[in-house]
């Protein structure tokens, strides 16, 4: 792989420097000239590192890499909807340490929550039209199955849940982006408490409710950020389902929200602009709910307040799904629809 | 040979490889390309003139566009100001960057048309879809373009089912061009028309066969865009026309969405 790079690498600087135009004739030597190319802005600025975690598709395949969370030993641990293994677990360097799941043909969020100082996950599957709580090595602990309780489901294949969101006190609150758009509030036991969102055409509705997260920032305030990705749009909800603000993302169809110190970072699955193209970029919002820098999209603008249109300047995702955040504030993207290519690393300069 | 010299001669030799190694962990310059520059216009059917603007949204990028339907080069006209076109073109335009490879040629056609149709009468043999049924019939010959956002409200969407419309016009008119204009973004399962048919008729009920074209690029995958088919015949005078624009149909064993009815979608039916 490294070496078809410098192959190409090569080749590149060939035919740049024959074209010899004015405006792109700054002369290349070969290889010495090349620089880490480098993504995103002001703050969040990236190298990328495209062969982390390859590993052998015969023995560890990939489908879609849905999502990747970093567990309390550091190590990187990622979902995928290839039922050969379920989750693959990585460390930091790309290496594999372990595989495990071949029941999750529909495997599509995953959450890590700490309870008594223990990692436990919990698996969206859009297949089986529930949740599954597992342990760090992928013991069942609990499932959550289609919520007929709600008075709002006919039978399972409504429900698609996308993404779990865990409070502090064990309450459990899954989005079903791919379904009826309702947000379901379990407590820790799994019994439903509360029901919010759904279709509908009023702001505290969602067309594609796909990621959910608690949003612990502000301590005395703890709230939900979740996705409208067809809206282009992430809106904040008190714990109790009330609708309390919109953060417009306009052009960025984004995927789940992952909080990391004072920042929310989004996968952004394609932008509006080229038109549904297999485009895409990473958004990172700082803590006043501000884009500050695009990974793979256009520098963020606002005017008046408003952020302009976002949109894929550098193909260098194609159709981004998750983005994971390490304890080094490195990132780990893990794409849909990609080719069955292992996630791309971006180490923060 | 010394152990010495051994040594510095092997670390001599091993030093561009060091080099290579550091310098090829990251992605380098010159491995990714750009994404398409977006090409936006305020319209592409126009009586006296369109003004199209480019744009890449990324620093030290230079969008080189050309007229005469030649893929740009470096060499092509670089883009500055909004383009203003006052007749029938092929936009194409390409994005370079020094630190990239250059974009994708995206292409737009933009077309004049002097003068509306004069219908007197429009019918659809089948109905669009509810949510994609514009102003109905009437839609196909408005002169207003719908955009790559197919939900804009002008275009008509048929899912596995043909466009086939029956004009009748105020007075008999003569032609000899039919353009259709249809919208291709399969990542929508949304697929270009695979055949046209066109027929005139004396009395609106027995119909003759005046052209007819078959394509074939339903069967790979490409970048959404709006496009123009146009058949050019022969001369005919008529007040009555059978238009049909036949839908792929099942979508290719390629698409995921392999085996289900593929959509059509036309905004826009011109008659020159």
């Amino acid at each position: 792989m490294r070496r078809r790079q410098f192959i190409g690498a090569t080749l590149g600087t060939l035919v740049g420097t024959s074209l010899g135009a004015a405006h792109f004739s700054k002369k290349r030597h070969l290889l010495l000239d090349y620089k880490d190319f480098i993504i995103g802005h002001g703050s969040h600025r990236y190298k990328i590192d495209l062969n982390w975690g390859a590993l052998n598709a015969n023995f560890y395949p990939v489908n879609d890499c849905h999502e990747m969370v970093q567990d309390t030993r550091g190590r990187i641990i990622l979902l995928t909807n290839d039922t050969k293994n379920n989750v693959i677990i990585y460390d930091k360097s790309g290496k594999l340490i372990e595989v495990w799941g071949t029941d999750y043909p529909g495997a599509h969020g995953l959450t890590l929550n700490i309870e008594n100082g223990e990692d436990f996950l919990y698996i969206c599957d859009n297949n089986r039209h529930e949740v599954i709580k597992t342990t760090i090595d992928g013991q069942v602990v609990m499932t959550l199955p289609w919520p007929k309780e709600s008075g709002h489901y006919e039978k399972a294949e409504q429900y698609i849940p996308t993404e779990t969101a865990i409070a502090p006190n064990g309450d459990i609150y899954v989005a079903d982006g791919y379904g009826l758009q309702y947000i379901m509030h379990y407590n820790a036991r799994g019994e439903l408490q509360n029901v919010f969102g759904g279709r509908g055409p009023g702001e505290e509705h969602f067309d594609n409710a796909h990621g959910i997260c608690l949003d612990l920032r502000v301590p005395q305030a703890p709230s939900l950020l979740i996705t409208a990705r067809q809206q282009n749009k992430l809106k904040r909800f008190s714990l109790d389902g009330r609708l309390m603000s919109i953060i417009d993302l306009p052009g960025a169809f984004i995927c789940r929200p992952v909080i990391h110190g004072k920042e929310v970072y989004l996968a952004t699955l394609v932008s509006k602009l080229p038109w549904n193209s297999q485009s895409g970029f990473v958004c990172i919002l700082n803590e006043k709910d501000q884009v500050i820098s695009v990974p793979g999209g256009s520098e963020p603008v606002y005017h008046q307040n408003q952020l302009q249109q976002l949109q894929q300047t550098v193909k260098v995702f194609q159709h981004p799904h998750d983005v994971c955040v390490d304890d080094d504030e490195n990132l780990y993207v893990a794409q849909w629809n990609s080719g069955k290519t292992y996630p791309i690393k971006l180490i923060r300069v | 040979m010394s152990n010495k010299r051994l040594v510095i001669l092997l670390s001599i030799g091993l030093l561009p490889m060091v080099i290579c190694a550091q310098d090829l962990h990251f992605a380098q310059t010159g491995t990714f390309q750009l994404a398409d520059p977006i090409v936006q216009f305020d319209r592409i059917l126009f009586q006296e003139s369109a003004m199209i603007t480019l744009d890449a949204a990324l620093e030290n990028t230079s969008i080189f566009y050309t007229l005469n339907g030649e893929d740009p080069t470096i060499g092509s006209t670089l883009y500055q100001h909004p383009i203003v076109l006052t007749e029938s073109a092929v936009v194409k335009v390409r994005a370079f960057h020094p630190d990239c490879r250059s974009s994708e040629v995206v292409s737009q056609q933009f077309l004049q048309v002097k003068r509306p149709l004069d219908v007197k009468k429009c019918v659809l043999t089948n109905q669009p879809a509810k949510q994609y049924s514009g102003q109905g019939g009437q839609s196909l010959f408005d002169l207003q373009k719908g955009s790559l956002d197919f939900h804009d409200g002008h275009w008509l969407g048929f899912n596995g089912n043909d466009l086939e419309v029956d004009l009748e016009l105020k007075e008999a008119t003569s032609f000899s061009s039919l353009t259709i204009s249809n919208l291709k973004n399969q990542s929508s399962w949304i697929f270009p028309i695979r055949k046209i048919e066109i027929y005139s008729s004396d009395d609106g009920q027995a119909y003759t066969l005046i052209q007819s074209e078959e394509y074939a690029e339903g069967d790979t995958p490409f970048p959404a865009a709006q496009i123009f088919k146009t058949l050019v015949f022969r001369p005919v005078k008529t007040r009555f026309l059978k238009i049909k624009a036949l839908n792929q149909g099942e979508i290719p064993a390629w698409h995921p969405g392999a085996g289900t009815p593929a959509w059509l979608f036309i905004d826009e039916i011109i008659l020159r």
